[in-house]
């Protein structure tokens, strides 16, 4: 009993602490965020855009006081441009640095065998630190304090770039073949943000704890207005929600998000207003759709959705 | 607890939510960060460890539900006050609630009675402990063998045995004959709890036969839907081949997907920037690449879509978009009299609604594949070179009119390859209109492809060809 007692114990400050950095969180993202936390594992989360899937690694971070890493994925992106990259142009100039300072390395050597002797005691410098370039993911795992990556809209990336992410999930490590491989001094808590552009192989969902965060219910989404945008009235803030709830319940080509809630809730407040109007929902409505054919598509039924918003 | 978890899983699995063996290890840790006892958040937790995908979530709430539901924790608290409150009454239908703790008994002989190894198990009030002992039973009985729902009572019977009721029964009788106050105190208290553990076991044996029967009877449906002929489904039917066809795309699209990205950006150039470098005194500012070029396979589909070909053709163009991360580019033309390009239609809209929407479109009048192959010529003969892989779907049949074989000969020698999907079967090829036999002349394979297992295994064939 203590045990369930103790997890949701620290669930529910979980929920609090998120929702001082003004992300309101349901139970299931704190529930996994907690777990996420308790047995070292990436989250992949999941859900239509604008739900505050990259807010959260946000607020997280914040909550955390550690720095957040992002990465965001497109096609054709690679290691180089993920993990590492040697600073080639320097490399090059080390090279002519190096071959005006051959003569006097090679000082004193005579014969071929001597040369290479001297050259093997020489270190290695052209693959080292100095010239290695820091990407998102080696930065986020050396950071010494700890760090949140945020690998934004991984279904974007090509299938092989996965694999490429697959050691640093499981174990927190990259390796490079020339140096070795790099492990995180503390493992940092690691999000992947899709929106199932494309099924993520089954080789990394293993590897992730997954979280769905679908489109909020009235009274959660009342909530983050609330927190987001706290000069709204109560009596606007009520209608405003119920009006974007029954919006959602359409057909349409691109449903309106929270993001496009608050926006909305914003402009509303810029323009003075104290309650919801015909005129005031027709002369804003295209920062909640976004496509000429969803406002024709919504006319008919807008008053009458304007009406169910006021009661 | 973890032998239920591991059962759980196994239903999950059953249920078709991909559950791997480092997911196991996962929800058994979950489970003992969060601990059995509050439902909603092993639920939560459990989900976030086990249901990878938006459409695994509600599967596994369905599954959580069946699995653990037993009733709500406030619930029961509430009844087993009321039964402490007064004695249970144990004469009516009502589901039996959980009996009180059992009543102290002072007298030797009760107690000698009561105090019995085999007993113990029985008598214990822990609902984990019951699922426990009721989990034990069900391996005992076998229970997975049940299918049916006339099964329902033996197999009952065979749990009850294997918890050992018979021990039970028999305590009961012992202790009537003692005819005290305290053993009938007894005998009321134990038949309040046989009938409880009863009713436990009814509710375990019909969960557990929702839970294999609907697997077992989707596996055999689903094996039926794959090799019926497409053309006679039912309405009704459509929807789960829909589903199946989606399913058997996930599948080919694993198996392909490895191999369709190979390196972009290629290596680097030494030559060119040595080159280049010259113009800085020999040191290489910019770095250049050496590009891989690959020519973009290209796929055009020509449906049929009058009459009886129209089902298959629907298929075809629903397995082919649910491909679409292996899939080259695809451009989709359906005919009847004459054709029409989808390519728009289907990018902008689900597959099920592109197909009904050509279906109303254009899906009227009987076939001329003459003019239909002279309009897609029209359209885009100029574009068909190496790339182009072409497949055309349907019957052939060409109302005695002119196939158009000259049409089809041009395409033949410009593209890579040409394919014709034939719903019919093979024996009645070239009977009547049908003008297969001479298409075939101008294709580098004509197949039957009457069953979606045809259908799965054709496509498996064209991706490794295509790419």
């Amino acid at each position: 009993m203590p045990q369930s007692t103790n997890a949701a114990t620290a669930i529910d400050a979980l929920v609090g602490k998120l929702a001082t950095q003004n992300y309101i969180a349901n139970r299931q993202i704190a529930t996994t965020v907690w777990l996420a936390q308790q047995l070292e594992r990436p989250i992949l989360v999941e859900g239509p855009p604008g739900v505050g899937k990259t807010e959260l690694a946000n607020a997280v971070a914040a909550m955390l006081e550690q720095p957040l890493v992002r990465l965001q994925c497109y096609e054709g992106l690679d290691e180089s441009k993920a993990i590492y990259d040697w600073k080639y142009s320097k490399q090059l100039l080390y090279t002519q640095v190096l071959k005006e300072q051959l003569g006097d390395i090679m000082k004193g050597a005579t014969g071929l065998k001597a040369s290479i002797e001297r050259l093997q005691e020489f270190g290695d410098i052209f693959y080292s630190d100095i010239f290695l370039e820091e990407r998102p993911l080696l930065k986020a795992l050396r950071e010494p304090a700890g760090a949140v990556l945020l690998i934004d809209e991984v279904d974007k990336s090509d299938y092989e770039f996965e694999s490429l992410l697959l050691e640093t999930l499981a174990d927190f490590q990259v390796s490079i073949p020339e140096i070795g491989t790099i492990r995180a001094a503390v493992k940092p808590l690691i999000f992947l943000t899709s929106n199932n552009t494309r099924d993520l192989s089954d080789a990394l969902k293993r590897r992730c704890l997954h979280l769905y965060i679908p489109f909020p219910d009235q009274k959660l989404e009342s909530l983050i207005v609330r927190t987001r945008v706290p000069e709204v009235t109560a009596a606007l803030r009520d209608q405003l929600v119920r009006f974007v709830q029954q919006l959602r319940q359409l057909d349409l080509k691109k449903t309106p998000a929270v993001s496009e809630t608050i926006d909305w809730a914003r402009a509303l407040l810029l323009m003075h207003a104290e309650v919801l109007t015909d005129e005031l929902v027709e002369s804003t409505l295209n920062l909640l759709l976004k496509f000429e054919e969803d406002i024709e598509n919504t006319q008919p039924e807008l008053r009458a959705m304007i009406k169910q918003a006021q009661e | 607890m973890e032998q239920r978890l591991l059962r759980f899983i196994d239903v999950l699995r059953k249920h078709d939510v991909r559950v791997s063996t480092a997911e196991t290890l996962d929800a058994m840790q979950t489970a003992a960060a969060v601990g059995y006892d509050d439902r909603e958040l092993l639920s939560g937790a459990l989900s976030s460890a086990l249901a990878k995908t938006a459409d695994d979530k509600p599967t596994f709430d369905h599954c959580f539900e069946l699995f653990f539901g037993l009733p709500d924790r406030d619930q029961s608290g509430a009844k087993a006050d009321e039964a402490a409150d007064s004695t249970a009454d144990t004469g009516n239908d009502a589901p039996p609630e959980e009996p009180a703790a059992a009543p102290a008994a002072t007298d030797a002989e009760v107690a000698a009675l009561l105090d019995n190894p085999e007993l113990e198990p029985l008598l214990n009030t822990s609902e984990d402990q019951l699922g426990v002992a009721l989990e034990q039973a069900a391996t005992e009985a076998n229970l997975d063998d049940m299918r049916f729902n006339t099964q329902r009572g033996l197999f009952g019977r065979r749990m009850q045995d294997a918890m050992g009721m018979q021990t039970l029964e028999r305590t009961i009788s012992a202790l009537r004959e003692l005819e005290t106050d305290q053993g009938d105190a007894a005998v009321n208290w134990l038949q309040a709890r046989r009938q409880y553990l009863q009713s436990s076991v009814r509710d375990f044996v019909d969960r557990r036969l929702l839970m294999n029967a609907n697997y077992e009877g989707r596996q055999i449906r689903e094996q039926a839907l794959r090799s019926a002929r497409l053309s006679a489904l039912e309405r009704h039917q459509l929807k789960d081949v829909s589903e199946l066809v989606r399913k058997l795309a996930r599948k080919i699209a694993s198996k392909h997907r490895r191999r369709m990205h190979r390196d972009k950006r290629g290596r680097l150039d030494v030559g060119k920037t040595l080159r280049r470098s010259l113009g800085h005194g020999g040191v290489p500012f910019k770095l250049y690449w050496k590009k891989v070029k690959r020519d973009q396979p290209e796929l055009y589909v020509l449906c049929d879509i009058s009459g009886s070909v129209a089902t298959y053709s629907r298929f075809l163009l629903l397995f082919l978009y649910s491909l679409n991360d292996v899939v080259p580019k695809i451009r989709s033309f359906v005919f009847s009299n004459h054709i029409a390009e989808t390519t728009e239609l289907f990018d902008n809209e689900p597959p099920e609604k592109a197909i009904e929407t050509a279906w109303q479109k254009w899906g009227l009048g009987s076939s001329d594949y003459r003019n239909s192959l002279a309009g897609f010529n029209e359209l885009c003969g100029d574009r068909i070179g190496h790339n182009a892989t072409i497949i055309i779907l349907g019957d052939g049949r060409n109302n005695y009119g002119d196939p158009g074989l000259e049409i089809m000969q041009s395409l033949y020698h410009k593209a890579r390859l040409v394919l014709w999907f034939n719903p019919e079967s093979q024996s009645s090829w070239g009977t009547g209109d049908s003008e297969i036999k001479r298409y075939q002349t101008a294709c580098h394979a004509v197949a039957e492809c009457n069953s979606l297992a045809k259908l799965e295994r054709l496509i498996d064939q064209l991706l490794r060809t295509v790419h």
